[in-house]
């Protein structure tokens, strides 16, 4: 039996043991220990199990995940985001789906502080989730607005898998982070414009509203929201600032989140507690997860489905819209079971060389991939953004709601990549400014 | 028949592409397909901190190593390469420590403990200071924070004054671009490379080391055992050749980044002798440090080591003299006749 | 015997969180130092990544294991018939303790060779990571045991998962 044919027997099993309900951790390592196994020998295969884990929970960067992860709950538990909301939602009374839309603009703003759709994604779960539900607003909005949002903070910068992209493509981080702008705005005003169409349509989905427009309330709220500018801009103006780095930062918005809570005289004992409890119970699983998911994009590496895949599609055309089509449908194919890093690494060795002889504007495409890896983040069985929001969310929501409510969003991100592709300037006058 | 090779730095990389890519290739051609390497590259096949490990396991049958992530399990190597300074030309080092590597006992049974062929070294070019503001002297230095590559390289920093900052390579540019770093110290390819060159405003020529630590080409035994003395000798011949390329393929690429960056309005300085003084009196200070170390980690005689690491060093200075240094040809030449034919393919790495 | 169990695991995610707290005091004091006296805490990269990230990880797992805390996909198996479900998790829980008992037993052998080699890693300064390492058979090792525990709450007919369906406890 050849690699590739275990490779693609492998993918089979892995969606027949999650059927079962198998944890996807586990789902995942058993495909692979047993794939690499059966593929080279059983010492390989126990010599991934046992370089992988340590290495990569060991990676300095991925603390910012449960730093991010406890600034949020802290700041959900501590109630310190409540005055935010009340006054989005007494701007965006009118609104159709209002509270929907200010939360893509939180996620937006958030991701220019954060390098990491993941970490986006922690801390503005419990920041707007719980609101939108206490609005009566459907829990798949409520949620698939969050999680869709939440990618943005790869596609806004500064953004670790432009870095990543960047390095392996020797393009320049400095561009590829200024080409990120516009198409980020532009994929939060069509998320914006959605849900407002829809909750328009159906306004079951997000209950009007029926606060009056007051003055005087209006200055009240204005005075009880500082903590949020505060903790958002102490996170940005330090990453902008020089102060520190976007990984230092979770920790010191964290910090900050408690120090907020402790002068609003918010901070009990029990909130601090359950956002602990909390905060390590989401890392343990997300990671359990990605310990998986890490194991499996080698198990895919060696079988060569990714590579497999990819030559097939590059032979068939060498038009530049032709491949970037073709590039898409694969990374979103393979977006499913294969987490966003691993599948950039294992298909930009065998997709550069096509793409630089069609002479494709390779900041151009990292706009593009970028996107395309966004997408796979929300795309089960392997989709981290759907868990980490269920569980910041300490399974409130059933994941099936989740999943379905970011269809919407899953949509309207094919449109936005549409444009991208069809108009490259989106991605690269500010660019071009730059380099001018 | 199909085998796995594994380097984590990107498939375009001077040290990837030559000597893993290119390699493969040869290879495969002159094996008659016996050997046919699969390269897996920027570490998607193994992480870095785990080549090592992966190598022993057959994860991957052949493997570059950086050996500093590895202190506890290779002391001499660790020991070899944190002689970064005693000589700067990166072709002295990536000649004498293949040598050292595939001759001196010690160092054969150390690969031997850790299930590892050695099969050739290598050397980035010099380690610079890339930085978003001017460091000319030594009081320019003190205070300000160096990304630094670790041991000899951080007590440096130290002996100047300045801060050492243990960050990822994938941090550099953004700690340069927001502040939170003054310089970065790499091989000046970063540049290029890690887009160092949008954030980086002056570069300052003091050579602070090379980065040689480990192997370029680590087998897996039970593959080395397995394959005919002649495919053997086959790798031989090639990593003789690709030994030279590299170098002369990464220096290409460095001279290219300073150059690029240079036109994007980089300025390159030279340090004065406060600086230089400073890299002096350092580097005959730690050789103490460095033995210190090596016998805490459980190296018997480190002085002997180092003394006999020493003198191939200044042999191949001298033998380097006397080649066109950018001749790969020549050099791969010298790599054969004075390293590698004297190895014998019927018994290296077999007992 | 369930109750010391959930006592340990309960004891150990508390741990976690004690790492949680300890990264975040270590990270933020690390950042005030280097910005106002110029003298980061060196050492906090390798302690973050090696020491507080592997015990917040590990230490909580066979609690997240035990509690069903694990991400899973429930949408097909909501709606298996009574029989179907009950097979499937106890073919799951029979799966992740093998899985885990594997993870432990590699892991562990590594742990010891880290221990025997004094495995330190080279940051700014050189650390030692051994005491890291046997974290991880530690929490695979006691996940592997929450599995076997949940599977014979099944078979006596106890709640295993956080699906609230009527049809288990019967
Ligand atoms: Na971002
Ligand atoms: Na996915």
């Amino acid at each position: 039996m050849s690699m590739l044919t275990i490779g693609w027997i492998g993918v089979g099993c892995l969606f027949g043991l999650l059927a079962l309900r198998m944890s996807i951790g586990i789902a995942l390592m058993i495909v692979s220990f047993v794939g690499i196994s059966v593929m080279l020998n059983t010492t390989a295969a126990f010599g991934i199990v046992s370089a992988l884990p340590f290495s990569f929970i060991g990676d300095w960067s991925l603390t910012a995940i449960p730093m991010f992860l406890l600034m949020g709950f802290i700041a959900a538990n501590t109630g310190l985001t409540t005055g935010a909301f009340d006054l989005l939602k007494l701007l965006l009374a009118r609104v159709p789906g209002g509270l929907a839309s200010a939360s893509v603009g939180a996620c937006g703003l958030f991701a220019a502080a954060s390098g990491s759709s993941i970490a986006t994604t922690a801390a503005m779960s419990r920041i707007a989730v719980p609101e939108m539900l206490r609005a009566k607003y459907h829990p798949s909005l409520a949620t698939g607005v969050v999680a869709a949002s939440g990618t943005l903070g790869s596609l806004i910068p500064p953004s670790i898998l432009m870095v990543l992209y960047g390095i392996f493509t020797e393009q320049s981080i400095g561009q590829l982070f200024i080409a990120g702008v516009i198409p980020g705005v532009i994929s939060a005003l069509i998320y914006m414009g959605m849900i407002t169409i829809r909750c328009a349509l159906s306004p079951s989905l997000a209950p009007r509203s029926n606060e009056i427009f007051d003055l005087s309330r209006f200055f009240g709220l204005l005075w009880s929201v500082w903590p949020f500018p505060v903790l958002i801009m102490g996170v940005l103006g330090g990453i902008f600032g020089g102060f520190f780095t976007p990984t230092e930062a979770g920790a010191v918005g964290a910090s900050l989140a408690i120090l907020i809570a402790v002068l609003r005289r918010s901070l009990t004992w029990e909130a601090m507690r359950s956002a602990i409890r909390q905060t390590v119970v989401a890392t343990s699983s997300i990671f359990f997860l990605s310990i998986g998911a890490i194991m499996f994009t080698r198990f895919m590496g060696l079988s060569g489905v990714p590579r497999s895949l990819s030559d097939a599609m590059l032979s068939v055309s060498d038009n530049q819209i032709v491949i970037i089509l073709m590039v898409a449908g694969l990374f979103i194919i393979l977006g499913m079971v294969i987490d966003s890093i691993g599948l950039m690494l294992l298909t930009l060795p065998v997709l550069l060389p096509v793409l630089e002889s069609a002479d494709v504007n390779l900041i151009w495409f990292g706009i593009i991939t970028i996107k395309l890896l966004e997408i796979g983040l929300v795309t089960p069985p392997v989709g981290l953004n759907l868990y980490v929001l269920h569980s910041a969310l300490s399974g409130k929501v059933k994941l099936s709601d989740i999943i379905s409510g970011t269809t919407w969003f899953i949509a309207m991100d094919v449109v936005t990549l549409f444009l991208l592709i069809a108009f490259p300037a989106l991605s690269l006058f500010l660019p071009s400014l730059m380099a001018g | 028949e199909s085998y796995n090779a594994n380097h984590f730095f990107a498939e375009r990389h001077s040290m990837v592409r030559g000597p893993y890519v290119e390699f493969a290739k040869k290879v495969a051609e002159e094996t008659d397909g016996a050997i046919e390497f699969n390269v897996f590259s920027a570490g998607s096949l193994l992480p870095p901190a785990s080549s090592l490990q992966g190598v022993r396991d057959g994860v991957a049958q052949v493997t570059y190593h950086a050996g500093t992530y590895t202190p506890s399990e290779l002391p001499i190597a660790n020991l070899i390469g944190d002689m970064a300074f005693y000589n700067t030309d990166p072709l002295v080092m990536a000649f004498a420590s293949t040598e050292f590597g595939l001759t001196n006992p010690e160092q054969q049974a150390e690969w031997k403990t850790n299930g590892v062929v050695y099969g050739g070294g290598y050397s980035t070019s010099e380690y610079f200071m890339q930085c978003n503001t001017p460091i000319r002297t030594l009081e320019d230095i003190k205070g300000k924070r160096l990304r630094m590559a670790g041991g000899a390289w951080s007590r440096f920093a130290e002996h100047v004054g300045a801060v050492p900052v243990s960050i990822p390579s994938s941090e550099m540019y953004t700690g340069l671009d927001a502040g939170s770093l003054d310089c970065a110290v790499a091989a000046a390819d970063a540049l290029d490379s890690f887009s160092l060159k949008d954030v980086v405003t002056d570069m300052n020529t003091l050579p602070i080391g090379n980065y040689y630590a480990g192997f370029e080409w680590g087998y897996n035994v039970p593959f080395w055992q397995s394959i005919t003395p002649e495919n053997r000798r086959v790798l031989f011949n090639q990593m003789a050749y690709y030994l030279g390329e590299h170098r002369i393929e990464f220096d290409k690429d460095v001279e290219k980044a300073v150059q690029s960056a240079k036109d994007g309005g980089m300025t390159v300085v030279d340090p004065d002798d406060t600086l230089k003084n400073a890299l002096a009196e350092f580097v005959a200070a730690d050789e103490a440090t460095l033995v210190a170390n090596a016998k805490e980690r459980g190296v018997e005689d480190p002085e002997v080591i180092l003394t006999s690491f020493k003198a191939l060093i200044d042999k191949w200075d001298a033998l380097l003299a006397q080649v066109d240094t950018a001749d790969v040809e020549a050099l791969a030449e010298l790599a054969r006749t004075e390293i590698y034919d004297k190895i014998d393919e019927t018994t290296y790495g077999v007992n | 015997m369930d109750r010391a169990f959930r006592r340990l695991t309960h004891g150990l995610m508390l741990v976690g969180g004690l790492g949680i707290i300890l990264m975040m005091l270590n990270i933020t004091l690390d950042v005030v130092l280097k910005v106002f006296w110029n003298a980061p805490i060196q050492g906090t990269v390798e302690i973050s990544s090696y020491y507080y990230m592997v015990a917040i990880v590990l230490l909580p797992m066979a609690m997240v294991e035990y509690d069903d805390e694990q991400i899973s996909v429930d949408l097909l198996f909501t709606h298996f018939p009574a029989w179907l479900k009950k097979t499937s998790l106890m073919v799951t829980f029979i799966a992740t303790a093998g899985m885990l008992s594997i993870m432990t037993w590699r892991t562990g052998l590594d742990a010891v060779r880290a221990f025997n080699v004094g495995e330190v890693v080279m940051g700014s300064r050189q650390i030692i990571v051994w005491p890291a390492r046997c974290m991880l058979p530690l929490g695979f090792g006691l996940a592997a045991i929450a599995a076997v525990m949940r599977g014979i709450m099944l078979l006596r007919g106890l709640p295993v998962t956080k699906l609230h369906d009527a049809d288990f406890a019967a």
